[in-house]
């Protein structure tokens, strides 16, 4: 901008700018060299809230926000002394009501024709406006910003191409890459290969119109370190334009942390579902413990009889191999290995019994569960003068249990009720009764009654306490351990009734509805297998 | 023809037709009874060689059976048929006036020395062993200990109960447990007892 020299001369040109000069948008004023103002027109008025009466008594010093006033005069006094034509700067005036306004301020400095100086003109145009926008534009960057740098989380945008255009340090913390490694970069960097192949052409078919498959979900994926390990994160993705460019902002949490709590937690879980597997299994080789003796004497059988069929057999050989001899050393040899079978077979369920068990439940029949249960506790009920009564109305209900278990806590009850008969005078009825039933169809019933002497008053109290036993060599679990079993199972475990006349005690399972059984390979009825 | 006739009384059918077929491979003709109940309502018993008794049974147990038998002043032999761990039931039934007892499962030498000795003399006695005098000796030798040790071996009692009753611990009454069988030439409790019931040594029934 050129300094004009003078002001425009003639009637008709002053008219002109006379009237220009007070219907300018923009304020315009005409200032002295020290600063006084000596002509306003109504738009300075109207920006700075003073009369021109006002105006015209004081000086643009008195009004200019003092921040602003040493910047303005500097500028002026480089006007006036000729090092420049003109200036222009943004300031701060103090309204007559205190407020403060921004303008622009251009200033030009008329001379005399000796070059001396007349006065400026000086421009002045209002930007609040634009400074508020400025002003909330720099906040909201700000804001931005320290959102953007401080995020735990790993923030990076992308274009449409996947080309990294900016990351933050979130960023460098998780994957070990500072931001100039990745920017420029693809985002498949961070990414393990077999997704990285996956991600171009997602964002290609995306381009092409394919429904979105993660933006605005979020979803777990794993993420690729610099040193090449992978990172479990949880990513959500938000996609902006700017300027007709489409752009996509990915936030990246570490699941890394919440991975190890979760699996801490899964792990106390576990020991806690091992420690109580545990003490069922220690349970249960106490229980067969007590069982040593009917069990030796069970297998005792078998091999007795292979011992004497085996004698019988070398006795024939010895006799000389006749068509006789011979046909019965074969008869023999059948029946020995049959009778070896049989002492394997408790065997068998005697391991099967005392083994630690998967924890894995399954859907099985109820009858099917007594009647492996009842297999093994009932073993010595015929040899001890037991009748053993077995009554079902179940109809092939299901249940979902640990067999085992659920083994564990019958053959409990029914060593209990045996040890219970055997105490009877003989001559006096043993008889064992064993009845399974549905309720409402929901759960199922069972009672496992004898015709034993009762139990002592003193004991039914504390029954199911551990400790508590009325027998010498008991150490007064097995009732303890079996509430426990039938609760974790949603059962229930109590004694119906006792006297001089029998103990009957009642167990209740919730029936499983709507299974689709199908025979593993066991030949037992299996459904669905889970951990716990 | 025939050795004679051999009644066994088991209520394990396996147990009971095994035994027969040995039997009669040895020529002794065999009579089965499922249980000791059956067995007594059998009028006649004269003319058995033998009885083979079990213990367990349902019904009246082999000791039960027993009893009644000597109560109706039969005088066929009986031959005992334990199965593990039941000498308290053995010693009594020794008592009772069984003539041997087998624990299961026992050899058929076993089986039939046991047989051989009760047709040569009705009843298992001290004669039936050789070392009779030395053994007897050994016996009177026992050291109060020993012999106290041996009681409660006899009563089927374990080593810690023993121990428990005796003042002792387990590990010492092991100690006399081994000097015992050393002194007495057996290695099983059964021979033990067997030995031990032969010379009439009976257990201290209170301690």
């Amino acid at each position: 901008m050129s300094a004009i020299h003078d002001s425009p001369t003639g009637e008709q040109s002053t008219d002109i700018y006379r009237s220009t000069f007070e219907i300018a948008a923009v304020g315009i004023a005409h200032v002295a060299p020290d600063g006084r103002w000596l002509r306003v027109n109504h738009a300075v008025c109207e920006i700075t809230g003073y009369s021109s009466d006002e105006l015209l008594h004081g000086s643009f010093q008195q009004i200019t926000h003092p921040d602003d006033l040493s910047l303005d005069l500097a500028q002026v006094s480089m006007l006036l002394a000729g090092k420049t034509n003109g200036y222009r700067i943004d300031k701060r005036y103090i309204r007559r009501d205190g407020s403060l306004v921004w303008v622009s301020l251009t200033v030009t400095l008329l001379r005399h024709a000796d070059g001396a100086p007349n006065f400026f003109v000086a421009v002045i145009k209002d930007i609040s406006a634009r400074k508020q926008a400025e002003a909330s534009r720099l906040e909201s960057e700000a804001r931005f910003r320290a959102i953007f740098d401080s995020a735990v989380e790993a923030i990076a945008i992308i274009d449409a191409t996947g080309t990294i255009e900016s990351v933050n340090p979130g960023v460098e913390r998780m994957f070990g890459y500072t931001p100039a490694e990745l920017v420029g970069r693809n985002v498949t960097i961070l990414m393990p290969a077999a997704i990285a192949r996956e991600h171009d052409r997602y964002l290609e078919r995306y381009r092409a119109g394919a429904p979105p498959a993660i933006i605005g979900i979020g979803r777990e994926v794993f993420g690729r370190r610099k040193d090449g390990s992978s990172i479990p994160l949880d990513l959500s993705v938000a996609e902006w334009e700017l300027d007709g460019r489409r752009y996509f902002t990915g936030m990246m949490r570490d699941l890394t942390p919440r991975k190890i709590a979760e699996s801490a937690l899964q792990r106390s879980e576990e020991r806690f579902f091992a420690l109580q597997s545990e003490y069922a299994h220690l349970a249960r080789v106490n229980d067969m413990g007590e069982m040593a003796a009917a069990i030796a004497h069970e297998i005792n059988q078998p091999l007795t009889a292979i011992v004497n069929y085996l004698g019988a057999g070398m006795y024939a050989v010895a006799g000389g191999p006749d068509e006789n001899a011979l046909k019965e050393i074969e008869e023999i040899m059948a029946q020995a290995s049959q009778q070896a079978l049989r002492a394997g077979e408790i065997v068998r369920r005697l391991r099967e019994f005392i083994g630690k068990g998967t924890g894995e439940r399954q859907i099985v029949k109820i009858d099917a569960l007594i009647e492996a249960g009842s297999r093994l506790a009932l073993i010595d009920a015929a040899a001890n003068g037991i009748a053993v009564e077995r009554v079902s109305n179940t109809d092939g209900a299901l249940v979902h249990v640990d067999p085992i278990q659920l083994q564990q806590v019958l053959v409990n009850i029914l060593r209990n009720a045996q040890d219970a008969l055997v105490t009877l005078p003989r001559g006096q009825e043993r008889k064992l009764t064993i009845m399974t039933r549905t309720l409402d169809g929901n759960e199922v019933e069972i009672w496992i009654g004898d015709t034993g002497p009762g139990i002592a008053p003193e004991v039914r109290a504390a029954l199911f306490d551990p400790f508590v036993t009325s027998k010498p060599a008991g150490m007064g679990m097995g009732l303890s351990v079996c509430r426990r079993l039938m609760e974790a199972h949603g059962g229930t475990i109590r004694l119906q009734e006792t006297g001089s006349s029998g103990t009957i005690f009642a167990l209740k399972l919730p029936v499983e509805h709507d299974a689709v059984v199908k025979p593993n390979k066991n030949g037992s009825q299996v459904k669905s297998r889970q951990a716990r | 023809m025939s050795n004679g006739l051999i009644l066994v009384v088991d209520d394990d059918a396996s147990v009971r037709n095994s035994t027969v077929r040995l039997l009669n491979r040895h020529a002794f003709a065999a009579k089965c009874f499922e249980s000791g109940d059956v067995l007594l309502a059998e009028d006649d018993l004269v003319g058995a060689l033998c009885i083979l008794l079990d213990i367990r049974m349902p019904g009246r147990d082999g000791i039960e059976v027993l009893k009644v038998l000597r109560q109706r002043g039969g005088d066929v032999p009986v031959i005992m048929i334990t199965g593990h761990g039941d000498v308290p039931l053995a010693v009594e039934a020794m008592r009772e006036g069984a003539a041997d007892f087998l624990e299961k499962p026992y050899s058929a030498d076993a089986l039939f020395s046991a047989l051989e000795r009760v047709m040569q003399r009705g009843t298992l006695d001290s004669r039936s062993y050789p070392a009779e005098q030395d053994v007897w000796k050994a016996i009177q030798n026992l050291t109060y200990r020993q012999r106290q040790v041996l009681s409660g071996i006899l009563r089927g009692a374990p080593n810690k109960v023993i121990a428990f009753e005796l003042g002792l611990s387990p590990r010492t009454v092991e100690a006399y447990r081994a000097q015992l069988f050393t002194r007495l030439g057996v290695r099983t409790t059964t021979e033990a007892v067997k030995t031990a019931l032969a010379l009439g040594f009976l257990p201290v029934v209170s301690v």
